[in-house]
């Protein structure tokens, strides 16, 4: 990945509305450096969307950024708000990292779960471990993942089931247990 | 995407002359309007409408339980405008409390007898609204007791891939079929299952006034499928329904809103609907999120509301900590979105989660418990009222020093609201010339200064004059010593 790829990420960050500012800190997860956004935002964003946001605004040139980091809003907010506390990002990230990177599925059922949750979604792609609900999911495309999934695995999954599993790797799992039986 | 003015004409032609509204008087006659009908005469009050009024005219519509009420609601929302649907039997007072709040919040309300009146006669407008316009505005009471509007933007419509909301699928709903509509159809639940049932080709039967015999030799008469209820209503019908266990047989679907149901009440009703068919749901007007409970699975777990339905939750301490199961605290809700809010909703904060300030517990499995509401609201036969706001409203009498009201349990409304009054000092009464002498104050008195200026469920059950009410130095009321000093008998 070159660093003017991710300086990029950054800028695209920035100039998104609802982004006051945006650091990049890099992480080690599973062993190898990810490269993340942190960001400070106006009012509830997504980090998996503003992600996406950036991936698609890039050409889909690759890992502009590994993930997007959206930083808690503080219990008393101080007026301007103060730096990005890097340091408290960094002990947070290497936590919980792997819930805003983005996660190439794995095999056949991922990929086909993959597709079909960026289909529902209007999405140009979708990670394994990436939450429905983060991914701006609402009811109308609940119900059509939901009609999917019933025709094309004649699986009885419900709309509990979803919210519980949630993601494209959690679904496949609950798929595959579901056809043992 | 199919806007509801442009899926009145397609049932309108497809359905025919089936059935689209019935309403049943209490001496069992009916009247009766067909899909055709339905659609010409809503339609075409609704492009006379349109010519009378600007684009987003906040309109308040009376929600008469009769053809012409429906069909001036339904026209309201067809001419792109805003409705704001009002109970008509509520008192000037309390309306123009309501009104006012929508006027600070929203726009002027324009009254419908003043805009039908214009658009009686009056040429059509010659193009459709445009699907962004329009809407509905209904009330909540807020945390604060005012009233609070929430707008739900743009005009309804019916998705054809999806059908009804997932929850009403879930909920035993199919799309035409026959649907009891019972409560005023200016609170969400009624108003927003009137609405589902007219895109979803349903008949609508809607009894005048909800005597718990003739509702049952309704249901069996007219084959009803589904209906929504309030615990109260279902209060009501439990008598009725031990001599008739057979009415409700041949019922798909009946879904209760959540306000506390006694739980003989709730046995009673998933015996005779059965266990599969008899649901409650649990959301706020605000729309933040919902949850649906099955019979079964209330009594597996008896006492609860359900899941979350599409709905992640959260209890959350006074400080927004995350509590464990079983520890009460505010419940927080992260729904899908697609609620199409606009001023007057709950922004949500950490996370996309956000509260109404009710309280609760989950269990080990999820199913959340309410263990109350935000302090001072009560629910009067299912109708959400505000203590402080009737509080203030005795206050507001010249003779009265001090009010506080507690809602105390009720077997057949839920709560009812005991007022604690203390009375001022003679010489503070100057204005009142209708008493002569220095009488003091009567518990009548003041029930009757409440009747003037409230509706019937917010009128307190009991009038109790006390000295003092015990108030604290921050000048808050002493909630918990209140509820046990009602408790006790006078």
């Amino acid at each position: 990945m070159s660093s003017s790829g991710v300086v990029d990420a950054i800028e695209v960050l920035r100039q998104h509305p609802d982004v006051v500012d945006a650091v990049l800190v890099e992480v080690e997860v599973d062993g190898r450096t990810a490269s993340i956004a942190a960001v400070r935002v106006n009012d509830y964003c997504s980090p998996q969307l503003l992600r996406e946001h950036v991936h698609d605004l890039l050409g889909g040139t690759g890992k502009a950024v590994d993930g997007v980091w959206v930083e808690e809003a503080p219990d008393h907010p101080v007026p301007g708000g103060g730096a990005i506390d890097l340091a408290a990002i960094r002990a947070t990230l290497r936590e919980r990292a792997d819930e805003v990177i983005f996660v190439a599925p794995r095999g056949d059922m991922e990929e086909q779960l993959a597709t079909l949750y960026a289909e529902v979604l209007e999405l140009s792609r979708v990670g394994a471990t990436d939450d429905f609900m983060d991914l701006g999911g609402d009811s109308l495309s609940a119900a059509r993942l939901l009609a999917a999934l019933q025709e094309r695995w004649a699986a009885e999954i419900d709309v509990f089931d979803l919210l519980e599993t949630s993601t494209v790797r959690g679904l496949a799992r609950l798929l595959r247990e579901r056809e043992r039986g | 995407m199919i806007t509801i003015d442009a899926r009145l004409k397609q049932l309108g032609q497809t359905l025919g002359e089936r059935p689209a509204i019935i309403t049943a008087a209490p001496d069992g006659g009916c009247e009766e309007l067909s899909w055709a009908g339905l659609s010409d005469r809503v339609l075409a009050l609704a492009g006379r409408m349109r010519a009378a009024a600007g684009p987003d005219t906040v309109v308040a519509i009376p929600g008469y339980r009769s053809l012409d009420g429906v069909c001036q609601v339904l026209a309201v929302l067809c001419a792109g405008l805003i409705a704001l649907p009002y109970e008509p039997s509520a008192p000037p007072a309390e309306l123009e409390r309501q009104f006012s709040a929508v006027r600070d919040r929203l726009a002027a309300p324009v009254p419908a007898p003043g805009l039908l009146g214009r658009a009686s006669g009056g040429p059509a407008a010659d193009r459709p609204p445009a699907a962004g316009q329009g809407g509905y505005v209904l009330l909540t009471g807020g945390s604060t007791g005012v009233p609070k509007p929430v707008l739900r933007a743009g005009m309804p419509f019916f998705h054809p891939d999806k059908g009804p909301s997932l929850l009403l699928q879930t909920a035993g709903w199919r799309l035409g079929q026959t649907q009891l509509v019972v409560g005023s159809l200016a609170h969400a639940a009624p108003f927003n299952h009137l609405l589902e049932g007219v895109l979803s080709g349903n008949t609508l039967v809607i009894p005048e006034l909800f005597l718990p015999g003739p509702i049952l030799d309704l249901i069996e008469r007219r084959h009803i499928d589904w209906i929504q209820l309030t615990p109260t209503h279902m209060r009501l019908l439990e008598p009725a329904l031990a001599g008739r266990p057979g009415a409700l047989r041949r019922v798909s679907g009946v879904l209760h809103t959540a306000a506390p149901c006694p739980a003989g009440t709730k046995r009673a009703w998933i015996e005779a609907v059965g266990p599969r068919r008899l649901f409650e749901m649990y959301a706020a007007t605000e729309d933040i999120g919902q949850t649906l409970c099955r019979g079964d699975e209330w009594l597996a777990h008896p006492g609860t509301v359900g899941r979350g339905f599409l709905t992640r939750i959260r209890i959350c301490d006074d400080d927004g900590r995350l509590l464990p199961p079983g520890q009460v605290g505010t419940v927080h809700m992260r729904g899908l979105p697609g609620s199409r809010s606009g001023p007057g909703t709950t922004r949500p904060g950490r996370g996309g989660f956000a509260t109404v300030g009710d309280h609760g517990l989950l269990d080990e499995d999820g199913y959340l418990y309410l263990s109350g509401r935000a302090d001072d609201l009560a629910i009067v036969g299912g109708e959400n009222v505000y203590t402080e706001h009737v509080a203030a409203v005795i206050m507001s009498h010249p003779g009265v020093a001090d009010a506080a009201v507690v809602a105390a349990p009720d077997d057949v409304l839920g709560a009812r609201l005991i007022a604690l009054v203390v009375r001022g000092r003679l010489e503070s009464r100057g204005g009142l010339e209708s008493r002569g002498g220095d009488e003091p104050l009567t518990a009548r008195e003041i029930l009757q200064h409440c009747r003037d200026r409230l509706a019937g469920h917010q009128l307190p059950a009991e009038v109790r004059l006390v000295e003092d009410l015990g108030r604290l130095p921050n000048g808050k009321l002493p909630r918990e010593k209140l509820r046990r000093i009602v408790a006790q008998p006078v």
